[in-house]
């Protein structure tokens, strides 16, 4: 409990005016000089409501001592009032560049002096608890925004199973996705290619996880063109497409404020069938205007998709897929992004339908 | 002599002192009597003979403050003029002032001296 008046005086009587004052309220502390008040403050400084300091004092000063305390970080949040009866006023105003917060001349009015170092002493408690409990709001909200912002990303990455699903996958797609994300992404960071040397793990994480949502867009495609058993017309292919740019409008739609896992989620639902010569969808963006995710993403969805059996095409072996994607069937990728996809793919013992070996590799 | 009598034979406000010392009477008068004895006057008038200015502002402001709790007006007056002419560089107005301010206070002493 604070309930310490510091009273520090060189003068006997002026502690003992003060003293008699504050001694019904208070517990009374004196020092008749700063170095005293010092070991006080350090002793106490926990309990201490308020301090009633002297200027001019042999040994250490009340500036010295200010001095001491500020540097010590002592009383930041208790009133120091200056009781003085130095007429000195830049002496009294340069007091003030160590957080004082009064100056009462000496000779002063006993029942205002009571009054008015009460009443700082209200406004420090009542700043602080304020303090406190602002801290206390702030901590719930930054928990709350957190919770919601997670509960965002698991929303939709249930609704990018539930796509799956309704293609008639069973959600490993989008797990072979995440995990292809993160190893090919570790692999450019270690060879400090394609402006990943600076990504951090927790970069990686969060665009592993947005990847998940790379297709969501296709909740708009009818069934009829999503489930059709066979090669789709030019018109049902136009209509296919267009899950790139839905996929980023749902997200828009949710609001991604500052959420970095849908920024980039966005981002890849746009951009992850656009290809490096300009030839993708929806944008036809080129080489260094497509992000590096968009780039893993639609190297690791174009392998996922020939490697796993799908309602117009079985699965291709891992030789097959990877062929076909050197061999450009699959568009345009650069070939550092390809050496390096190539090196994490030849080192997994993939099987179709199956991401145990792909989930091991990411624990390792 | 009582401290009522004092007014008659001082500038003194004792009520204003008196609420100072939160109208603890015996302890107002403990600190009257303790100011007949004071060592700083001692102190005031060794800077005065030393003519050592810093010697003098510097007892002189304390004296300044006792007297100002005290509620010795004219004391209180004297000491803080003392103080402001040695800050203002006139160190010899100071001194020239302080044989009237030592005898003004050396009176004062001897009445709270008697005080009972």
């Amino acid at each position: 409990m604070e309930d310490i008046i510091l009273i520090v005086d060189d003068v006997e009587m002026n502690r003992a005016i003060l003293s008699e004052i504050f001694k019904d309220h208070f517990v009374i502390l004196e020092a008749a000089d700063g170095q005293e008040a010092l070991a006080l403050t350090a002793a106490h400084q926990a309990d201490i409501a308020a301090v009633l300091l002297d200027l001019h004092m042999p040994n250490m000063d009340g500036l010295q001592y200010l001095q001491h305390i500020r540097a010590q970080g002592l009383l930041k949040d208790v009133p120091i009032l200056i009781i003085t009866a130095d007429n000195n006023e830049a002496l009294k105003l340069s007091t003030f560049d160590f957080g004082i917060t009064d100056i009462i001349e000496k000779p002063f009015n006993a029942v205002f002096l009571h009054k008015r170092v009460e009443a700082q002493i209200e406004l420090y408690r009542s700043t602080k608890s304020l303090k406190y409990i602002n801290m206390r709001q702030e901590a719930e909200l930054r928990r709350r925004a957190e919770e919601f912002a997670d509960l965002n990303v698991k929303v939709i990455s249930a609704l990018a199973v539930a796509i799956e699903f309704r293609s008639g996958e069973t959600g490993v797609h989008v797990r072979h996705i995440r995990d292809l994300t993160k190893l090919l992404l570790r692999r450019l960071r270690t060879r400090d290619v394609l402006n990943c040397g600076a990504l951090s793990d927790e970069d990686i994480e969060e665009i592993s996880y947005a990847a998940i949502l790379h297709d969501i867009g296709k909740i708009s495609i009818p069934d009829s063109i999503l489930n059709k058993p066979g090669r789709l017309t030019a018109d049902e292919f136009t209509v296919m497409k267009t899950h790139s740019q839905r996929g980023a409008d749902l997200i828009d739609s949710i609001g991604i404020a500052d959420n970095k896992i849908l920024n980039y989620a966005r981002d890849i639902c746009l951009h992850h069938h656009e290809r490096v010569d300009g030839k993708g969808y929806p944008e036809g963006l080129r080489n260094g205007e497509i992000s590096v995710w968009s780039k893993v993403v639609g190297i690791a969805d174009a392998y996922d998709a020939l490697t796993q059996d799908r309602c117009y095409k079985q699965a291709f072996s891992k030789e097959k897929a990877l062929a076909m994607i050197l061999n450009g069937e699959c568009g345009a990728f650069e070939p550092i992004l390809l050496d390096a996809f190539l090196d994490i793919v030849s080192k997994l013992e993939l099987q179709p339908q199956s991401c145990s070996a792909l989930s091991a590799a990411c624990r390792a | 002599m009582q401290l009522e009598d004092l007014g008659t034979k001082l500038d003194i406000d004792i009520t204003g002192a008196l609420a100072r010392f939160s109208g603890v009477k015996p302890l107002y008068v403990k600190y009257l009597k303790r100011f007949a004895v004071d060592p700083t006057f001692t102190a005031y008038e060794a800077a005065v003979s030393a003519q050592d200015p810093k010697g003098l502002e510097e007892s002189a402001h304390a004296l300044k403050g006792i007297c100002g709790n005290l509620g010795l007006t004219s004391l209180y007056q004297a000491y803080s003029r003392q103080v402001a002419l040695v800050r203002a560089g006139d160190s010899a107005a100071a001194f020239s002032e302080a044989d009237a301010v030592i005898h003004a206070a050396r009176q004062c002493r001897q009445l709270l001296a008697e005080l009972a």
